[in-house]
């Protein structure tokens, strides 16, 4: 143990740490620092003036609050917040159930020509998303769903990515809880629940998170089969501020800080399912 | 590694009937969503892809579409981009994440900000985080060139800079015969592109940290193993699920690479791209066939010439997983 | 390995399945070419489009436009729907900027549904023409009954209109503006006056004079911050009284001796060390307000942001202001852009609804409105009289000053791929930046972007 002495805002802390500690500390700091920096000049930016962003001033010479009630202001947000946060649940909803069943078979059941069809499933991330854009916009009018949360929600109620992070998950439970639980006469769809699922809380909660965040992220679908603001997600609001030859960049980043509030909310509310390691004992046959 | 009381290895469960049902039937409902918003479509672009087609179809040309595809010069340089890009990012993106995630899941105090502040590139705008990377990597008065001009080095352009890394590193070390690689420009979005994945990466593999269970490291901590030996022999191997999973789908994501290109190109004044296409990956090539000008049938075979290359690497390297990638039996 | 090998066989075996019954798979609408429609022939008897009765038509009109841009819109909507005497119904829908709507119209035409009107760049409605979805408007423009009366059409700038004019369709109009913005050069006066100039540089060679002298490496000023872009090359090339594409819009121009000229000048200005390439966007808007550059070039839709930077500069606000590129043929060229509206093939009525609020939006009051929102120019003569025009000028000197130059506007061809030509015109510039002989520059870019136009074929 060695003791450092650190002096901050005129106060001495002693620390006492290993120096391998230290050094720990030391690297992570730095490396948070530079995967912040953007997101502090973003709140910084969406303080400031037009004049100071193109000034290019890295602190505003006064905190504008005024910018945000124009972010606002500039498109129903408000409207927005609330379409964008329905889409985002119904699809966690629905990708959660279309995937944890989809990832169970794939990783514990036995049926014939499994590989071929979770290699088939992953061959669709294969190609540019954008090639289904048009009929998938065509399959939208068949189906009578122009301008409704379900054609943005239901394309996104399934996803591969998803599917295969929690096979992953759910094929590194030991096999011998399987035959554990089988002993007991347990069906696959109990064993699921009540054990696969709480052993990969952590895979869970990330798929939501992603879920999530692709969801609110979501713009030009969205933009593509809507037609009025009354169904329309916050993304398009955020294209407000887009104007020719200038953008307000200022207002942007009032929005954009805005937008991503929920979004760390969600994470910081998954963050606790992280950090619990789990222990197993008691779960053995 | 757990084993049953027995000791032994269990034979796998019967293969039943009864079991195969079930397993469709668990399948099916995903299978639904993506036969109709994904196989479907797919079909269907295959089908546009033999055609001309400019916005609407014009008629069938056969295999034509790929014939110009893979006579195009165009076409070989994006892969040649491509690729560049893939080596580039992935490995450095998710060595990093590891490093990280291992770190963030050690017993250090205020471990949840930290892993909020890492996750932070990743649900930055965008927007915000390529104009600070292009103001950060400004050939007149970004904060990198100052760094560089203070320790010696020259100045460089960049975002701006079309000529390959060895070429410029040929030039000052006077080694004459080292030139092209990746543009500088390329690597300058490869840094971008690093930065916003590595904690994404580092979430999902503290997630797989999260779910190996703690009593494995308490056994062998009894057993006298020290760090470097928990993390090489537990941690790692129970971890290759994830690495694996991760590995595939950034390779598959590194290949279809648009986004970040697009944003940093574009964020700076030059063209999507640019400089002198040395960023167009297939992806962009496969964009401005798509939009610029709308030939549909081009752009289509593009993106199959693209998947074929992406099938025949995943294929390859689920090979090489299902050797090394650990599954607890 | 047998097992991958398998898997490879079953996947090729789906392709090959999936490319085998495609063909018969899939209905796709399509709609009729567009056979380009003669014009109407003069004379005392009714033409076709005067019989037509819009009333009680209900339009469906994409736009780009948000916040003070959209209330404009809107008023000059609500001013239509409530005055107009059929009853005529202009419904607005926001569809995303340029590049989404572009994107959601697309989409559109392979589903066979189309908004009635939209507002797009005039390459654009090219390509939505070549799909066969576009209404040509000259029947309407003419029309005894619903066109522009022999005055008003003598009120028109028509040069501002060149672009939504198409050789393809048989010289008609297939888009309509209401309002342009130009390219011109933003210069500070003070400094120039500094260097002992008391004007703006009126050909290449002053120019490049000027940029010489203000450029000072000691203390990081340059002449010209350049931001390259085929709108740049083609204000270069119309200086040397050259051209893009020929009057036909069938074959590439550039590859004169304008375009040498044009690509000659950019080198020159690099090789002397007196222009720099900026690294952001607007980078060049920044460095000009922080006096690091005498002059750049830019729109005009930019002098609000231009001014709103200078007068809160680090440096401190400066006399500045904006005139014609310098020019090689003894009168100023400006090159003139700006979107256009489309009318989209439906029933004779609605097309004939959707003109008239076109002509309604062309009204002096409406052009001038909508001018003034955008800080554009209103494309006809007499909405400058409107005091409210004459009241925004005094307030605006510099956009006065541009004004003045639309006469001299000339617009870049919107021919179907000029997205595509523009990527490969800011490729030869760059290439020239980069020290390549502008002669096989030029020739390989005209090579290239001749492949594009004959696609078009």
């Amino acid at each position: 143990m060695t003791t450092f002495t650190v002096t901050f805002g005129g106060t001495r802390f002693h620390v006492r740490l290993s120096l391998a500690r230290f050094i720990l500390y030391v690297l992570i700091t730095a490396g948070a620092f530079i995967a912040m920096f953007p997101f502090i000049w973003m709140i910084l930016t969406s303080f400031k003036s037009y004049g100071e962003v193109t000034a290019g001033r890295f602190f505003p010479r006064e905190i504008r609050w005024h910018n945000y009630v124009e972010a606002w202001q500039a498109a129903p947000f408000g409207r927005y917040f609330l379409n964008s946060i329905f889409i985002a649940l119904t699809t966690i909803a629905g990708d959660l159930f279309t995937g944890i069943l989809a990832a169970y078979a794939f990783a514990r059941m036995e049926f014939p020509g499994r590989n071929i069809i979770f290699f088939i499933f992953l061959a669709t991330l294969m190609v540019p998303g954008e090639l289904t854009v048009l009929p998938n916009f065509l399959t939208i009018r068949k189906l009578g769903w122009y301008n409704t949360y379900q054609a943005q929600i239901v394309p996104f109620t399934a996803s591969v990515f998803h599917i295969f992070l929690l096979r992953q998950f759910f094929m590194g439970i030991p096999r011998d809880y399987w035959d554990a639980a089988l002993l007991d006469g347990c069906t696959h769809f109990r064993f699921l629940r009540s054990i696969v699922v709480p052993l990969s809380r952590p895979a869970v909660v990330t798929v939501a998170l992603l879920s999530f965040i692709g969801s609110w992220n979501a713009f030009l679908w969205p933009l593509i089969v809507t037609s009025s603001e009354k169904m329309r997600p916050i993304q398009v609001g955020l294209r407000s501020f887009v104007v020719e030859e200038a953008t307000q960049t200022q207002l942007m980043m009032a929005a954009a800080t805005m937008v991503i509030v929920p979004i760390i909310i969600f994470y910081v509310f998954t963050q606790k399912y992280f950090t619990e390691g789990l222990t197993m004992t008691g779960l053995k046959g | 590694m757990a084993r049953n009381p027995r000791g032994q290895k269990p034979r796998r469960p019967p293969w039943r009937r009864g079991e195969a049902v079930l397993g469709f039937l668990y399948i099916l409902p995903a299978t639904l969503i993506l036969a109709v918003f994904h196989f479907w479509p797919m079909i269907y672009a295959v089908y546009i892809s033999l055609h001309r087609w400019r916005v609407i179809k014009q008629g069938y040309v056969g295999l034509a579409n790929y014939k110009w595809v893979l006579s195009s010069p165009q076409f070989w340089n994006a892969l040649k981009v491509t690729i560049y890009y893939v080596i580039g990012t992935v490995p450095f993106q998710l060595g990093l994440a590891l490093i990280l995630a291992y770190l963030l899941f050690q017993d250090i105090k205020g471990r949840e900000i930290y892993r909020t502040i890492y996750f932070l590139p990743y649900i930055t705008s965008t927007i915000a985080s390529g104009a600070v990377f292009a103001w950060m990597f400004s050939p007149q008065e970004g904060p990198i060139n100052r760094f560089l001009q203070k320790v010696g080095l020259p100045p460089q352009r960049w975002l701006l800079e079309p000529r390959g890394i060895l070429t410029l590193l040929g030039e000052y070390l006077h080694i004459p015969w080292l030139h092209g690689g990746p543009s500088l420009a390329l690597v300058t979005i490869m840094i971008f592109v690093i930065w916003f994945w590595v904690g994404y990466d580092a979430t999902i593999f503290l997630a797989g940290l999260g779910s190996i269970p703690s009593e494995l490291y308490e056994a062998a901590r009894i057993d006298g193993a020290n760090r470097w030996q928990l993390f090489r022999y537990i941690t790692l191997p129970l971890l290759s699920p994830t690495t694996f999973f991760l590995s595939l789908v950034a390779v598959i994501g590194s290949f279809k690479a648009f986004n970040h290109i697009f944003i940093m190109t574009d964020a700076s004044s030059g063209t999507v791209g640019g400089p002198l296409g040395t960023t167009t990956t297939v992806t962009i090539l496969f964009f401005k066939n798509f939009y610029d000008v709308p030939t549909y049938g081009r752009a289509a075979a593009i993106a199959f010439v693209l998947f074929v290359i992406i099938l025949v690497l995943s294929l390859l390297q689920n090979w090489i997983a299902s050797k090394r990638v650990f599954y607890m039996e | 390995m047998r097992k991958t090998l398998f898997l490879i066989v079953a996947l090729a075996l789906v392709v090959g399945l999936v490319a085998a019954c495609a063909p018969k798979a899939t209905p796709t609408p399509q709609p009729t070419k567009a056979a380009p429609q003669p014009t109407p022939t003069k004379g005392e008897e009714m033409d076709p489009i005067s019989k037509l009765d819009p009333s009680g038509q209900e339009l469906l009109f994409w736009h780009v436009s948000t916040r003070k841009h959209e209330k404009a819109l809107m008023e000059i909507i609500d001013g239509f729907n409530s005055s107009n005497p059929y009853g005529i119904k202009v419904v607005p829908e926001y569809a995303g900027y340029y590049g989404d709507i572009y994107k959601k119209i697309l989409a559109g035409i392979a589903a066979g549904e189309t908004p009635d009107l939209a507002v797009s760049y005039a390459n654009q409605v090219a390509e939505y023409a070549k799909a066969g979805v576009i209404v040509p408007l000259d029947p309407y423009m003419n029309s005894k009954k619903y066109g522009f009366t022999e005055e008003e059409k003598k009120d028109f700038m028509w040069n501002l209109l060149e672009g939504d004019k198409r050789p393809e369709f048989g010289g008609q109009y297939l888009s309509f503006a209401h309002s342009r913005s130009m390219q011109v050069m933003y210069y500070n006066v003070d400094w120039l006056k500094k260097l002992g100039y008391d004007g703006p540089p009126k050909t290449w060679d002053e120019f490049k004079e000027m940029c010489v002298k203000a450029t000072d490496p000691e203390k990081g000023t340059h002449g010209y911050a350049y931001s390259g872009s085929a709108s740049l090359f083609a204000t270069l090339v119309f200086t040397f009284g050259g051209d893009i594409v020929t009057k036909d819009n069938q074959k590439v121009a550039f590859n004169s001796e304008a375009g040498l000229k044009a690509l000659q000048l950019l080198k020159d200005l690099f090789d002397s060390g007196c222009a720099y390439e900026v690294a952001e966007r607007y980078g060049d808007q920044k460095d000009f307000a922080n006096q690091k550059a005498l002059f750049t070039f830019g729109s005009t839709a930019g002098l609000p942001y231009y001014r709103s930077a200078i007068e809160s500069s680090e440096a401190g606000p400066f006399q500045w202001d904006v005139d014609a590129p310098p020019t090689a043929i003894g009168k100023p060229v400006v090159n003139v852009y700006g979107p256009s509206v489309a009318i989209f093939k439906s029933v004779p009525e609605r097309q004939l609804a959707g003109w008239l609020f076109l002509k309604y939006w062309a009204e002096p009051k409406n052009v001038a409105k909508w001018a003034m929102t955008a800080n554009y120019f209103p494309i006809r003569k007499s909405a400058i009289e409107l005091p409210e025009m004459q009241e925004y000028m005094k307030k605006n000197p510099q956009y006065k000053k541009a004004f003045n130059l639309l006469p001299y506007g000339r617009m870049e061809p919107s021919v179907a791929g000029y997205q595509q030509i523009r990527g490969i015109i800011a490729d030869m510039m760059k290439q020239v930046i980069e020290g390549a002989d502008p002669q096989q520059a030029l020739e390989a870019a005209a090579q290239q972007a001749q492949a594009v136009l004959d696609q078009n074929k």
